[in-house]
């Protein structure tokens, strides 16, 4: 234990000497072992979670995660497929298998294939934001991405706004806390993707209290009692803006 | 300001009193500053002051390769790209990428690779953009120091940092950090980047003559002033995280709790069920790919 050179929550840089004791420690996220010291590979906080040691990342790309909620941007769209933008260094793609159910095919008359695939494809256009689910991803090929399910599909009234990936479990804060204090006053309705983007409706006035407050939240991600002190700065943005 | 002195040729670059052209003893270092997190719209920044150099590096990514076909389906690739402005030298340089500066781009590119884990990121690229805005001799070096502050702030997974600096010979004498006027009219230069923890080096490139004696004995005094720089860089990426903290969480007062920290428990207003985990995305495969493998 004594070759602990690190304490929690330390900001650590990459190659920094975690510890050097590595039969009492294992190396867990963002840590490599080298030889016999175990190093961080991120600018990011400390973590020990009994025998691993773990750098949590401060910034950086959303990689994509089978099941992962993301808000997306469709970019570009094919006769067979959309591709969305989710914020990552892959591309969303988004089939017309994936984007409707079985009723919506057969509804009214009989249609000829062209037709009916003409149909399938006008759901979205090049602009559109949606809420969509991964279904299924590997490195070597391009996550598949569904709107079928609760709350997905193309996203209309409000603003987009987008912080770092790893930021966005502090916005979420633990069972939800940060996320329904937000939620509650500022009267705004907020949806929350993994791949760092969020989704903001309500009152123009709102929004904006909102968008500071979350704003206020990327900057101070790695501090402490972030809760409480986000309550405080909601309530004095408020009186600010006479809400 | 060694950029208002017309170029000619110094011949005595080291006086009586052992001081250098700008005042400096053989084994010290320019003065050095860096920032990171300078530029809004890029992934990671940094901002680089070595002597009479200010440099700035940018990086974005990962994200899709452009052009399609330079994609590897095994691992990412690193571009770098390395400007130097038209007016960052005395003479009016030409805006048009020259050999020296596909040079550069090549050699920082090749120190800076090793260091990142580009095998977890197929089929992507993490482009590197250096512009320097004043030159002053040991634009190389500085620029490596400056992309590797960058590459970190973007969050990118790295073995370690680099950190650049130059050793050379002038009148007889090995010294440190060469400055522009050394550069030229002295009898040699080494520029190195040096990976000051493992005492390793990233970039080598020699040019002028030495015995091999004092090459070893350069690259030690080099390693050594690396160490202060070095030391800077740390500073730098801590310092943008811990000011903040240290405003809202005085030394002394905090009690480390995780009452409010949601990095176990994806949630979501429209989320069922548990999710991924945004708080560690590339920590496998760092621990995978390392050489040797754990027990």
């Amino acid at each position: 234990m004594e070759n602990l050179l690190v304490h929690d929550k330390q900001i650590v840089t990459p190659g920094e000497v975690l510890t050097t004791d590595v039969q009492s420690f294992r190396p867990g996220r963002g840590t490599v072992r080298e030889k016999d010291v175990i190093k961080a590979v991120f600018v990011g906080l400390v973590q020990i979670r009994a025998r691993f040691i773990n750098v949590v990342p401060l910034n950086g790309v959303y990689l994509p995660t089978v099941g992962d909620k993301v808000i997306g941007k469709v970019y570009e769209k094919t006769p067979i497929k959309w591709l969305v933008n989710i914020n990552s260094n892959y591309v969303g793609v988004l089939r017309p298998q994936n984007a409707m159910d079985r009723d919506f095919k057969r509804q009214g008359r009989r249609r000829s294939q062209e037709e009916q695939e003409a149909d399938e494809m006008s759901q979205f256009k090049i602009g559109d934001v949606i809420a969509a689910k991964i279904i299924s991803f590997a490195r070597t090929s391009d996550p598949q991405i569904t709107t079928l399910g609760k709350d997905l599909g193309k996203l209309t009234n409000g603003t987009l706004m987008e912080i770092p990936a790893p930021k966005i479990p502090r916005v979420i804060g633990r069972k939800g806390s940060m996320i329904h204090t937000l939620m509650d006053e500022t009267q705004c309705r907020i949806s929350v993707a993994q791949n760092g983007r969020i989704w903001l409706y309500g009152q123009p006035e709102s929004i904006a209290v909102a968008k500071y407050i979350i704003n206020k939240i990327n900057e101070e991600a790695h501090t402490s009692g972030l809760t409480d002190r986000i309550k405080e700065y909601i309530a004095e943005e408020k009186k600010k803006r006479g809400l | 300001m060694g950029l208002l002195i017309p170029e000619n040729k110094v011949h005595q670059l080291i006086n009586e009193n052992e001081c250098r052209t700008d005042g400096r003893k053989v084994d010290e270092l320019r003065p050095f500053n860096c920032r990171v997190g300078v530029l809004e719209n890029a992934d990671g920044s940094a901002y680089v002051e070595h002597g009479g150099n200010k440099i700035y590096a940018a990086v974005y990514g990962p994200r899709e390769v452009h052009p399609r076909h330079m994609a590897r389906s095994d691992r990412g690739i690193l571009q770098v790209n390395y400007r130097m402005a038209t007016f960052s030298v005395f003479e009016r340089k030409s805006p048009a990428p020259n050999r020296r500066e596909i040079e550069i781009s090549m050699v920082i590119r090749n120190a800076l690779e090793p260091m990142l884990f580009l095998e977890i990121y197929p089929n992507s690229a993490i482009e590197v953009f250096i512009e320097v805005v004043a030159a002053d001799g040991g634009t190389r070096c500085a620029s490596t120091t400056a992309a590797a502050l960058a590459i970190a702030d973007a969050g990118i997974p790295m073995r370690d940092l680099v950190t650049g600096v130059a050793i050379g010979m002038a009148n007889g004498r090995i010294c440190l950090d060469l400055n522009d006027l050394e550069d030229k009219g002295g009898d040699a230069d080494i520029p190195c980047g040096f990976v000051v923890r493992e005492k390793k080096l990233a970039l080598l490139q020699f040019d002028g003559s030495m015995t091999p004696d004092q090459i070893l004995q350069a690259i030690q005094i080099g390693h050594k002033g690396a160490s202060e720089i070095y030391a800077k860089q740390q500073a730098a990426l801590r310092d943008k995280y811990q000011k903040i903290r240290d405003i809202v969480n005085p030394p002394g007062s905090t009690t480390y709790s995780d009452e409010d920290e949601g990095d176990d428990q994806p949630y979501g207003e429209q989320e069922p069920g548990p999710g991924g985990d945004a708080g560690g995305q590339p920590s496998e495969q760092p621990r995978n790919n390392q050489e040797g493998g754990n027990p």
